[in-house]
């Protein structure tokens, strides 16, 4: 079947709030989470962010904290939900809507074409310090850090330090995850 | 910086049964149905299933209504027209065949749609009656399929629908406005 045009609305964040389900935003387009991703997915998303929590403890890092998915608003018409997220700063709203410090998207089949591509994109130009892409079929952690406003691949260490803001230092044991 | 092509979600009838809320699947894009229709729109829908199936209990066992439906058209189409007649038996969970009868009611977020994306659907999957339904300006647009194409029938009150050999309706359209 051939239509010539198909109306798809530009979605914003006002129409975005009404949906149920889980849902990101990307420039108008709905992007489906749902199913809920693999147990093993969540399983390292689960293990990684405990692992940034206990750093951060260590650290007695005041200002930042690690979070579970949260709804991050770029723009009216971009919300992304990242798998991991360590923000610096009080959040006020029911979203974040300022840049964190820190992303972590563990990548799938379905995400990972996106996670490459325009949330990478999205997440140097908003500024986020570290992005981090875990891969779990491959057992690997890439870390991206932001250096003159560009990623550039960082050499993955057990004892990476992480310098998320001027006071806060962390050192997460990363290797842990894939025990 | 845009959205390549590549990178825009192409979702199928599989990635669809998964997502809640009320959405259609139009050629791999989702198109969101929420918020609920306005009180008005959904006064129109129920007038119009009573109005059929009035019709359709007086002369037809065939044939039935369904609000709301989903209409599987192919793998990455699935919409939920407001109101459908379908003659024969549904035996899965969606319906996968042409129905005999489908109606849109318009909204401003749906009209654009309706009056093209899913007029050409339906036409195209042989559709053989589109009901457009304007609650604004109180007006039903009866298009039947001739020869393949969509004509707009004169609007009569007591206006015959041959839905197939057997089933010919005429229900009481003119009482979904009172």
């Amino acid at each position: 079947m051939e239509l010539a045009e198909k109306y798809i609305p530009h979605y914003t964040y006002s129409e975005w709030l009404h949906w149920e389900g889980r849902w990101e935003l990307i420039e108008g387009i709905p992007i489906a989470m749902s199913p809920m991703p693999m147990p093993e997915h969540q399983r390292v998303a689960s293990e990684l962010r405990t692992e940034f929590t206990l750093a951060l403890r260590k650290s007695k890092c005041k200002n930042c904290k690690a979070y579970d998915p949260l709804d991050y608003k770029i723009a009216d018409d971009t919300i992304l939900v990242p798998d991991v997220l360590i923000v610096c700063g009080k959040i006020n709203k029911s979203y974040l809507d300022f840049s964190p410090a820190l992303v972590i998207e563990v990548l799938s089949k379905a995400t990972e074409e996106r996670d490459r591509g325009i949330k990478y994109d999205f997440y140097e130009q908003e500024g986020v310090k570290y992005y981090l892409m875990v891969d779990v079929k491959k057992k690997s952690t890439e870390i991206y850090e932001l250096v003159n406003g560009k990623y550039q691949l960082q050499s993955y260490k057990n004892d990476f330090q992480f310098q998320l803001d001027e006071s806060c230092k962390i050192v997460p044991e990363l290797y842990n995850i894939w025990e | 910086m845009g959205l390549s092509n590549k990178i825009l979600p192409h979702y199928t009838y599989e990635d669809y049964v998964h997502w809640e809320g009320r959405w259609e699947l139009i050629e791999g894009s989702p198109i969101a149905m929420s918020p609920l229709p306005v009180p008005q729109h959904q006064q129109s829908s129920a007038d119009l299933i009573y109005a059929f199936k009035d019709a359709l209990e007086k002369s037809c066992k065939d044939c039935k209504v369904y609000s709301p439906l989903d209409y599987k058209v192919s793998d990455d189409t699935t919409i939920q027209p407001d109101v459908v007649i379908v003659c024969g038996k549904i035996n899965k969970p969606y319906l996968d065949f042409a129905p005999a009868l489908t109606v849109e009611i318009l909204s401003p977020s749906t009209m654009l749609r309706d009056r093209n994306t899913k007029y050409q659907i339906y036409e195209q999957q042989g559709v053989k009656y589109y009901l457009i339904v304007d609650a604004d300006k109180k007006s039903i647009e009866i298009y039947e399929l001739i020869e393949g194409k969509y004509q707009l029938q004169p609007y009569k009150n007591n206006f015959e629908f041959q839905l197939n050999e057997k089933c010919k309706i005429s229900p009481k359209l003119n009482n979904i406005w009172k």
